[in-house]
Order: C-alpha cells, then sequence, then structure tokens
C-alpha cells in the first residue's frame, strides 16, 4: 500500500476514500438537524439588541439602577431638609443658635468733629458764615513762567548767569581740591 | 451569490463533515457524532459572519479542523504514538469495520501521528484538493516552500503508514520478530 505514495493521485485517491468511509448513522442527520433548528430558533427570537444579556444580569442591572436613584433622590431630600433646618440642626448641635455674620454697615459720612481742632473751628466758621471769607485776602496766583520768545537779553543773561553760578557752587562741594588746584 | 440558509448549508455538508471528523477521529463513532454537532453549532453562533462569496464548504471544514484539534488536544495530555493510537483504536473496534474503515482508519492514525503542520499540508492537497499556488498564497509563503513542505509531510506520512501497517498485523501491539 505504501508503494504508491509518492502518487499524487494514489494519495489523493486515498484520502477521499478514507473520509467517506464513514458513513453517518441512520437517523444521525435529522435528529442533528432538529436540534441545531431548535438552538436557532431560540437565537432569532432573542436576536433582539441586548437580548444575550441574561434574566439574571437584566436584574442585577435593575437593582443597581434603581438603588443609585433612591440615593440620589433621599440625598437631595436631606440636603432640602438640613437647608429649611439649618438654624435648629445648628442649635441642636452646639446649643446656641446659629449666628448671622454680622452686617457690615457703610462708613459714616465725615464728621467735623474728626477734623483736628483747627480745620474743625475754620471749617465751623466758614459753614456759618462763608461770606466772612470772602474778605480775606486771596493768594496771588503763581506767575505763569515765560516762554523764551518772550525773554528778553536781560533775563537771558540773568538766567544763565544764576545757572552758571549754581553749578560753580556744586563743583565746590563736590570737588574742593580740585576746585583749588584750578585757581592755583 | 446569496447567502445560504443555514439549513441548506447542514443538508449540502452535513454528509461530508460527518465523515471528515469520523475519519479523523475514527473510529470513536460516539466521538465523531459528538464534534459534528459541535461543527455545526459552532457554525450556527457565527453563521452570520459568513460573508457573501466565502465558502461555505471551506469555512465549515475550517472549524472541523479545530474542532477535530480541539478533540486530540482534550484526549492526549502527551503526542501520541502509533503504539497509542493503534491501542485506543483497538479499544473502540467491534470488529465490524470494513476494509475500507480499516484503512481510512490506518491513514488517521498516520495522520495523527504526523506533525500537525505536516498533517494540515497532506489534508488540503489531498482531501480538499487545493492547489499548490493556493496553499501557498493563504500560508503566505511561495510556491517552492510549499511543495519542498509538501514533499517532508509525503515521507512522514510514507513512514507513519509503514509502522501503522506493521503495527496493525501484529496482535497486541507485538513488535515483528
Amino acid at each position: 500500500m505504501t508503494k504508491n505514495l509518492d502518487d499524487d493521485f494514489a494519495l489523493e485517491k486515498m484520502f477521499r476514500d478514507a473520509s467517506k468511509a464513514f458513513p453517518p448513522p441512520d437517523g444521525l442527520k435529522e435528529g442533528m438537524r432538529a436540534s441545531l433548528l431548535v438552538t436557532k430558533a431560540k437565537a432569532d427570537s432573542s436576536n433582539v439588541p441586548g437580548a444575550h444579556i441574561s434574566t439574571a444580569t437584566r436584574s442585577r442591572t435593575w437593582l443597581w439602577r434603581s438603588s443609585a436613584a433612591a440615593a440620589c433622590i433621599l440625598l437631595g431630600l436631606l440636603a432640602v431638609w438640613l437647608f429649611s433646618h439649618r438654624e435648629e440642626a445648628h442649635k441642636a448641635t452646639t446649643g446656641t443658635t446659629a449666628q448671622r455674620p454680622a452686617v457690615v454697615a457703610p462708613p459714616a459720612a465725615p464728621s467735623v468733629d474728626d477734623l483736628p481742632p483747627t480745620e474743625a473751628g475754620l471749617l465751623r466758621a466758614f459753614l456759618q458764615s462763608p461770606q466772612a471769607f470772602d474778605s480775606l485776602p486771596k493768594r496771588k496766583k503763581a506767575t505763569p513762567f515765560r516762554t523764551t520768545q518772550t525773554l528778553t537779553d536781560l533775563d537771558t543773561w540773568r538766567i544763565l548767569e544764576t545757572m552758571d553760578n549754581d553749578k560753580e557752587k556744586n563743583n565746590e562741594t563736590r570737588s574742593t581740591g580740585y576746585r583749588h588746584r584750578a585757581v592755583a | 451569490m446569496e447567502t445560504p440558509r443555514f439549513e441548506q448549508l447542514f443538508d449540502r455538508h452535513f454528509e461530508e463533515i460527518y465523515g471528515y471528523v469520523a475519519f479523523r477521529i475514527a473510529p470513536d463513532i460516539d466521538g465523531a457524532k459528538d464534534v459534528t454537532h459541535e461543527v455545526f453549532t459552532a457554525a450556527l453562533a457565527s453563521f452570520l459572519t459568513l460573508r457573501q462569496n466565502d465558502s461555505a464548504g471551506a469555512w465549515l471544514r475550517g472549524i472541523a479542523k479545530h474542532k477535530v484539534a480541539d478533540y486530540f488536544r482534550n484526549r492526549y495530555a502527551a503526542p501520541t504514538s502509533v503504539g497509542d493510537a493503534i491501542n485506543e483504536i483497538r479499544s473502540h473496534r467491534d470488529g465490524s469495520l470494513s476494509a475500507a474503515q480499516t484503512a481510512a482508519i490506518q491513514v488517521s492514525i498516520a495522520l495523527r501521528v504526523l506533525q500537525r503542520r505536516d498533517a494540515e499540508l497532506l489534508e488540503e492537497k489531498y482531501l480538499e484538493g487545493r492547489s499548490v499556488r493556493e496553499m501557498a498564497e493563504s500560508r503566505g509563503t511561495t510556491e517552492k516552500a510549499v511543495e519542498s513542505a509538501l514533499s517532508r509531510a509525503r515521507e512522514a506520512f510514507r513512514a507513519a503508514m509503514s509502522e501503522v501497517q506493521t503495527k496493525e498485523g501484529c496482535p497486541n501491539d507485538q513488535e515483528p520478530g
């Protein structure tokens, strides 16, 4: 039998014959077909999204979701109750009524009494008879600085002279020794 | 090409799949029934993945190969030897086997003791009738490489068949003197 094993045709025939050597027993095909169709019908009936999830899993999921929802509702109710009864709760825990934070009053309007005595006296006098202050000598307005166009030659000379004097004074104060050597 | 309904698929390929499974795990007829049922149950579970252009027969044979491999993996912890395989067969044999079935069992034993890669090559080539080019494409290799592998597989198969026929002719697994 082994002498033809190098022959492709002989090998092919050997394998084909071997695969047909065992025909299925009677009734096996019909029985297996019926069994598979029952399995298929079950799969088809549950062929909706999520249908493969078992009943136990569904129950567990429903239980978890409902528990979570109930917990959220209870927490919300507790928060509302605590907010509405917070003063009583504070009293129950500390024995004192909860102190509301003191409202900070707006700063009072400035009073004459807050001023130093001299200014306060002047202000009172002014408030009583403001006309009396009209007779006081008015403060002279500062002389506006003249621009270079309006300076006379004499003014320019004076300004320059003043600046030179100031510069010499500064030099004397900063380096007296140098000044002495220069004079010598 | 319209995708066949599962019932059509079963009616068309049942004999082929059962014959292949029974031949590969012969003479365990009860095991062949169970494995065949497992093949079609697995096919039913993944039937929607079968695309229109796929060959239903090749798809079913692929499932059957895996189920046969699972069968042997579950039954044998250690690699099968020819002697073990023959003893296993003798425990199932009821004396009513035909000559064709005896020959088929010998081929089955020889395939069983081959390396899985060699057995798959021989099955594809001589049972499924695939060409060397198709086998090379499915393996991502060259036709020359497949030819070389086939040559080695044939050599191993011939040696295994020789051993099987020798031991099958010796009662109680006695080595010939």
